[in-house]
This record gives structure tokens, sequence and C-alpha cells, in this order.
């Protein structure tokens, strides 16, 4: 089966050997078969190999590369699919009802994670004010600055991104055209599935740990990944009963606006967690 | 699946003995012990491996195994390992 691999590493070289990826970063080296992924997030790389680059286009893996402010990303998949889809995500006369299913997702699953922690929330307001009064709800509640919370979110945002990004191109759909975010689908998918996991991660993580992490050091990033890693690959029911593992919702997500856009009368519905 | 494969090559062979390390290293095999190595395939990639390594063992000489345990099987392996790297 294939996996993500999420790479982050100081100044770190990716090549390649036959059919494997080459990591290596000094004296150390680890080697990833290419049929064993479909996706390899990277965060400090200083060099990739164009016969990398020629591995990652023939078996279809997918790779970001993070950076400061954003990501970028290569894939080899977008000119594989037919362009009808793109052009109904283009056009599509329900291009208002899709951005309301995904606001009211990203409103569902804040509820659900609030109500797990026990803390009394209402989403109510645009979706910048709900984002907002959500962050400092969850920061008063962990007892850590405002500020530190947001930057651990927007780093972490990047993975779960490119697992969005992969997902809505393996989908057929174009990553460029989105619905709430005009410009970025992979923004909408992370909205949705946001609360869910990196805002989890800050829970789990615990405010001892948090306030005393460094984000600058890559010890504290590998650190932050480990335990978000863990809750992507657990398993987590939505309101249809389906239960499986995060990374496969946000597949089935952008499967599902796929067939969508394709035959509406299917009815779109994003992921929403189960509250018990 | 999970699918162990055990080959033994003998000497005068080592040229094929690496070609069949790393073509299953390509499939995303994982060290065990010398000349056993783990595979996690789906079935139509497992196939493509057989292939490859009937080719591969065609050109010389040697023995390849390859076992699927059944996932009751192959949770009930008991490893015992004492050595530290």
């Amino acid at each position: 089966m294939r996996r993500s691999y999420w790479i982050a590493y100081n100044g770190f070289n990716l090549g390649r050997r036959s059919r494997r990826f080459v990591v290596e970063a000094g004296d150390r080296r680890r080697e990833i078969a290419s049929l064993t992924a479909y996706l390899l997030v990277l965060d400090g790389c200083r060099r990739i190999s164009t016969s990398a680059l020629s591995l990652a286009s023939e078996d279809n893996v997918t790779i970001a590369l993070v950076f400061k402010d954003r990501i970028a990303w290569f894939t080899g998949m977008l000119q594989r699919k037919h362009v009808e889809l793109i052009l109904t995500q283009y056009s599509t006369s329900r291009a208002e009802e899709i951005a309301s299913c995904i606001r009211e997702a990203f409103n569902h699953n804040l509820c659900a994670f609030f109500s797990r922690l026990n803390l009394p929330f209402r989403a109510e307001g645009e979706l910048e004010e709900v984002r907002v009064n959500a962050l400092k709800l969850l920061s008063r509640y962990l007892g850590v600055k405002l500020s530190l919370i947001e930057s651990v979110i927007q780093y972490l945002s990047y993975f779960i991104e490119a697992e969005c990004l992969d997902a809505v191109v393996r989908a057929g759909l174009t990553p460029h055209i989105g619905f709430v975010n005009r410009r970025s689908l992979t923004r909408d998918f992370l909205l949705v599935f946001e609360p869910s996991t990196v805002w989890r991660c800050l829970v789990e993580v615990g405010s001892d740990i948090l306030s005393s992490i460094d984000l600058g050091s890559y010890e504290g990033r590998r650190l932050l990944l480990k335990y978000l890693r863990n809750i992507v690959e657990r398993n987590v029911e939505d309101t249809d009963g389906r239960r499986m593992p995060l990374f496969k919702h946000i597949k089935a997500a952008a499967k599902g606006l796929a067939s969508y856009l394709m035959n509406p009368a299917g009815g779109f519905i994003p992921f929403k967690e189960a509250v018990y | 699946m999970k699918i162990i494969v055990v080959f033994d090559i003998p000497v005068g062979y080592d040229r094929l003995r690496d070609r069949l390390r790393n073509k299953l290293k390509d499939y995303g095999g994982v060290f065990r012990e010398y000349s056993v190595y783990e595979v996690e395939l789906d079935e139509k990639n497992a196939e493509r491996m057989i292939k490859d390594i009937r080719r591969i063992v065609a050109e010389g000489a040697g023995r390849v195994d390859i076992i699927f345990p059944c996932r009751r099987c192959y949770e009930n392996i008991i490893i015992i390992d004492t050595i530290e790297f």
C-alpha cells in the first residue's frame, strides 16, 4: 500500500537510485521505493536531482516543498486526466452551493473539535471571524500565546495542504480553482480538515511542549510532525458512519467533489466528523 | 499484502544476488535477515515482482522462496532479537 512521506531535516538532498528515492543528509541516508509512495513532503531540502523528478513523474509521486511562507509542488499527473472535469470545475453553476457546503463542514468540524474538549463554542458570523474566535478560545484553553499557536498551525497546515493537494490532483481536479478561496481548492479542503488534524494536534502536543518548542529547529518540527502523523493515520468516523484514517477521508472528499461536479444528482457532502 | 522473499544464490553469482536485492528494494522490500526481505504490495505489483524475480534468477542459478502469509499467520510471527546495531 502506498503512503506519504514527510521529511523534515536540515539541508538534505533528494536523489534517485534505480526505482528508489534516496534521501541523503551528511552521513545519513534513507531509500524510499517509489512504488510505496504517493507523496513526498520535503522541509529543508537543499537539492533535488532531475532523475528524482523524473522518477516522481514516472510513478505518479507528488513532491511538495515546504518553504517559510508557502508550499511549492511538482506533479506529473495533471495532464493525464480528462479536461471535462476541470472545465466543469471552472464554470460550474453550483460554485456557491459547494462553497456553503465547505463553510458548513468547517463550522461543524470546529464545533465537534470543541465539544470533545467540553468547551462551548458557537460558529457565528463570517468564516474568518469564526476562525479567529476559535483560535482565541483554543489559546485560552491551552494557555499558550495566540501568535505561537498561529505559527504552529501555519507550519503543520502545509503538510495537510500537501495531502489535500495530492488528493485533489489524483481526483482529476485542478488545485487552482477554489470555491471559498477562489484561487485554491487545496485551501478549501484544508479548511474542512484543519480542526480534525492540525488543531487536534495542538491539543495532543499539550501546552508544556508547545510553550517550549522551537519551530526554528528541525528537532522541534519533527516532534510536532510525529504527533500530526499519528492523528492523520488514526481511524476517524464521519457523520455517514464511514470509519477510516483521516488521510483516506481527504482522498474520499476530493473524489466526492469530482463525482459531484460530473453528476450533481449525487450531492456533495464534505467530511464532517461524527460527534458523540 | 505482506510477502516474505527468501533467496539463496550460490557463490559465483554475486552480481545476480545484488540485482535481486536491488529489485526487491525497488518494490519497497525491507531487509529482515541476510537473504530475507519483507515486501508489502498489492496483487498487481506482486505479480510484476514475481515476474522480475523469475527473469533475474533465470539468468543464473539459485532458489527463491516467495511466501504469502495470511494476516493471522503474519501476526503470529514471534521475533526474538537481541542484536543491537
